[in-house]
């Protein structure tokens, strides 16, 4: 029952992916991120909670989508209109949270003028289609060999086989993101979609470690931890540190205007 | 001296290694943007990890080093070699960084040394943290961890290509990391009850089971669940792939080592691309341990890792024959460079092995060279012809440096004839060897792949000679835009470092010395690591 509502929420996160994929505005892409988000972190939560061992300090992984989902928006909207400013103005803009409505604002305009074109149209959905396909093709065959020698591992492979077609699944969508969406914004979050299904994995990875390996040493667990959050500073240096700057100095948010080194 | 005495000697070495780039990254704070003080601490610092670093490797390694602190090193031959590597360039990388920021100071409005210096230290830091520690998942934040140091490097300059250079850098090797990490999960989802207990009955205090030193254990490997230990070989290889430049993940490569700092563009090439391979070679060992103990070859490794050489190969040799900026050239010889060392593992005997370590040295060396004189040449000709700044930046206008600055263009032609491996550097050593090795291979077993591989090995080496040779032509021949400024006391002073590194280059085409480090043993010895993992119980 419990593995069933997880994978349920899953699912939904899978079908937001494909809305990131498909939707026409930056706007309605980060909403669907944000939402995205508290799923994971509802995922995170349920599945460290249903875990047998509970360290306390292992909720805080729960702590990253939340944070990522409550400030994306005003990253990438001052990663946005920091085109003309200088860069002690846009330090400023960031860390003053009574401009952050006006920064929104102007973003949000920034954004229907720029809106990200997607290549290919009407076939890209047959293409994620088809990349869904083929991660839970991939998951099916790894359940198989799991399902062979169940006795041995003591697997839960519906569950199992879940988390790995959706966590591929979410991999697949985040680059195809990446590449049929035509501005630097879609690609930060195409990749932070991505980064999603590595962080699906990892809480599955975490929990089942949790009940298998914590008797032998628990500081694995913390090591995942760490990878995370690792994984978030680069995505926050990415927001905070290049983006203002390369949207500076090209004016555009556009891939089209970022191809000054070919060849 | 007894065994005690002997490992805290090595912890302490160890403990120089680690500690005297952070302690130099530290000098803005004594010196603030003071450039020589900067490049003088750097120099040092990099000098005493040198030497730290080949007392280590000294000391021998009969038994890998284990301790402790913060989180578990474990310091193997395999370990030492790699650190090697990285403490070599970076040292050679420090003392061009005087020149480098000096012209900076001169031509870059966004020119701030204590950042450069901050960072490029980091950087050293990081790399050398990679071999060193034991956890896999350490591993992967290490490598991390030298991604987003290098990108605030690469993005120095602070133009429009620096930043799209550093931009499409850390999206590209980013997205490849993910593979990695999950690479690394799908271990942990390898492991199985009957691997819980030997785990537990293991003498060891603490045991944490995503360390190398238990993974890479027979004992351990057959354990492991065969269908996760491969899906996570491959993941890894994509994901740690695309940090090693290996094709099709490679699209970053030519953007950030073409746009980055000189110096920095001699590490990026030279060492962090090994770094990446270091981790691949990590999961490699554990990989073919499982194979075997399940009654399987190591053709599954072997095959993917021949695929992604001869595919770099392959596309390096396209890239190298167009005409491109001459950074970039370089850069695609770090594709080709990485697909003959992948090759060489992908053939996988111990010879091919030692080959290809080998080669991942001769590589690092040449590579460094052609990057820091390229950078000295540049700035020459940008001090004295200020007007075309942005197209010097790119090397399209540079011209007659056989003639302006004959002994930096000798130096520059020596070097690019080692890249294409011609004799007698160090480069045809190690090509001929990995060649030799392939074809032995091929005696004994009769894989098209392995065919395949070789041939696509002959015809691309011998097109990428004439390629190079056309582009280094441009550069050399003709008329020069100003009268000759070598040789002087001055540009001597310059030159010395990449006369030293030429030395050594020529040096490794004759012999693999075994003065001041026994490189043979040293190599050997990774080779065995690499097939067996850990031996001792």
């Amino acid at each position: 029952m419990f593995d069933s509502f997880i994978l349920i929420i899953e699912l939904l996160m899978l079908l937001l992916a494909l809305g990131i994929a498909t939707v026409k505005t930056v706007r309605q892409m980060i909403r669907l991120y944000q939402f995205q988000c508290y799923l994971l972190a509802a995922i995170a939560l349920l599945t460290i909670y249903a875990s047998k061992i509970q360290p306390a300090w292992l909720f805080v992984i729960v702590l990253i989508p939340i944070f990522l989902a409550a400030f994306i928006e005003i990253l990438l909207a001052h990663a946005t209109v920091s085109g003309g400013e200088t860069g002690s103005s846009v330090t400023r803009s960031l860390f003053y949270p009574k401009a952050w409505p006006q920064t929104r604002e102007q973003a949000a305009r920034i954004w229907l003028q720029d809106r990200p074109e997607v290549r290919g149209g009407a076939w890209i959905i047959f293409v994620n289609f088809l990349l869904i396909g083929g991660a839970f093709v991939i998951a099916g065959v790894l359940q198989a060999g799991a399902a062979n020698e169940a006795s041995r591992m003591q697997l839960n492979s519906l569950s199992k086989s879940g988390y790995l077609a959706v966590s591929l699944s979410l991999l697949l969508l985040g680059i195809a993101v990446m590449i049929n969406k035509e501005d630097i914004i879609s690609q930060i979050i195409g990749l932070l979609v991505s980064e999603h299904g590595m962080f699906l994995v990892a809480i599955r990875a975490i929990t089942t470690a949790s009940d298998r390996l914590a008797n032998l040493y628990p500081t694995v667990l913390a090591f995942f931890v760490i990878s995370l959050f690792a994984y978030t500073l680069i995505t926050l240096i990415l927001l905070i540190v290049l983006l203002p700057n390369l949207h500076r100095t090209s004016g555009h948010i556009e891939v089209d205007s970022q191809k000054e080194l070919r060849g | 001296m007894s065994l005690l005495l002997q490992e805290k000697i090595r912890i302490i070495l160890v403990a120089v290694v680690v500690l005297a780039p952070i302690i130099v990254a530290l000098a803005p704070l004594a010196f603030g943007r003071k450039l020589k003080p900067l490049c003088i601490a750097t120099v040092i610092g990099s000098f005493l990890t040198l030497l730290a670093s080949f007392l280590l490797a000294l000391g021998g390694a009969e038994k890998p080093l284990q301790f402790y602190f913060l989180f578990n090193f474990y310091i193997d031959d395999l370990s030492i070699f790699f650190i090697l590597l990285v403490n070599l360039v970076a040292l050679f990388a420090s003392l061009y960084t005087h020149n480098f920021l000096s012209y900076d100071s001169r031509h870059n409005p966004h020119h701030n040394p204590a950042y450069f210096h901050i960072f490029f230290n980091f950087f050293h830091l990081t790399m050398l943290i990679v071999p060193m520690v034991d956890n896999l998942i350490l591993l992967w934040i290490a490598v991390e961890l030298t991604t987003v140091v290098s990108t605030l490097l690469v993005r120095y300059r602070g133009d429009r290509p620096a930043l799209e250079a550093a931009w499409k850098f850390i999206i590209i090797t980013t997205t490849g990391i993910i593979f990695a990490l999950l690479g690394t999960l799908f271990l942990t989802s390898a492991i199985t009850e009957q691997t819980q207990e030997i785990l537990i009955s293991l003498p060891i205090k603490a045991v944490d089971p995503m360390r190398w030193s238990i993974l890479a254990r027979e004992a351990i490997a057959k354990t492991l669940d065969p269908q996760f230990i491969r899906l996570s070989f491959l993941f890894v290889l994509i994901g740690y792939g695309t940090k090693a430049g290996l094709a099709p993940m490679h699209t970053w490569l030519p953007d950030g080592h073409g746009e980055a700092p000189s110096p920095v563009s001699a590490l990026l090439s030279g060492v962090m691309l090994k770094s990446a391979l270091y981790a691949i070679l990590r999961f490699y060992t554990i990989t073919n341990l499982s194979e075997t103990a399940n009654g399987r070859s190591n053709a599954y490794t072997s095959n993917l890792l021949l695929i992604a050489g001869v595919l770099s190969l392959f596309l390096a040799t396209l890239f190298i024959l167009k005409p491109n900026r001459f950074k970039r050239v370089l850069a695609y010889h770090s594709l080709e460079h990485m697909g003959i060392i992948t090759l060489g593992i992908g053939v996988g005997t111990p010879i091919a092995l030692f080959t290809a370590l080998l080669h991942a040295l001769n590589h690092a060396l040449t590579k460094a060279l052609m990057f820091l004189a390229f950078g000295y040449i540049q700035n020459e000709y940008g001090d004295r012809l200020p007007q075309r700044e942005e197209t010097l930046q790119s090397g399209e206008r540079i011209q007659g440096v056989l003639s302006a600055m004959p002994i930096t263009g000798i130096i520059l032609l020596s070097g690019g004839l080692a890249l294409v491996g011609s004799p007698p550097f160090n480069i045809f050593m190690s090509e001929f060897m990995i060649l030799w090795a392939a074809t032995q291979k091929l005696k004994d077993t009769n894989q098209i792949m392995m065919y395949a591989a070789v041939i696509i090995f002959l015809l691309t080496i011998t097109i990428i000679f004439g390629g190079l040779v056309n582009h280094i032509s441009r550069l050399l021949l003709d008329r020069p835009p100003f009268p000759p400024i070598e040789p002087r006391l001055s540009s001597l002073v310059n030159i010395a470092p990449f006369a030293l590194l030429l030395a050594l280059i020529l040096l490794f085409g004759f012999v693999i010395p075994q003065f001041p480090v026994n490189f043979p043993q040293l190599l050997t010895r990774s080779a065995e690591i690499i097939v067996n993992g850990v031996v001792s119980p």
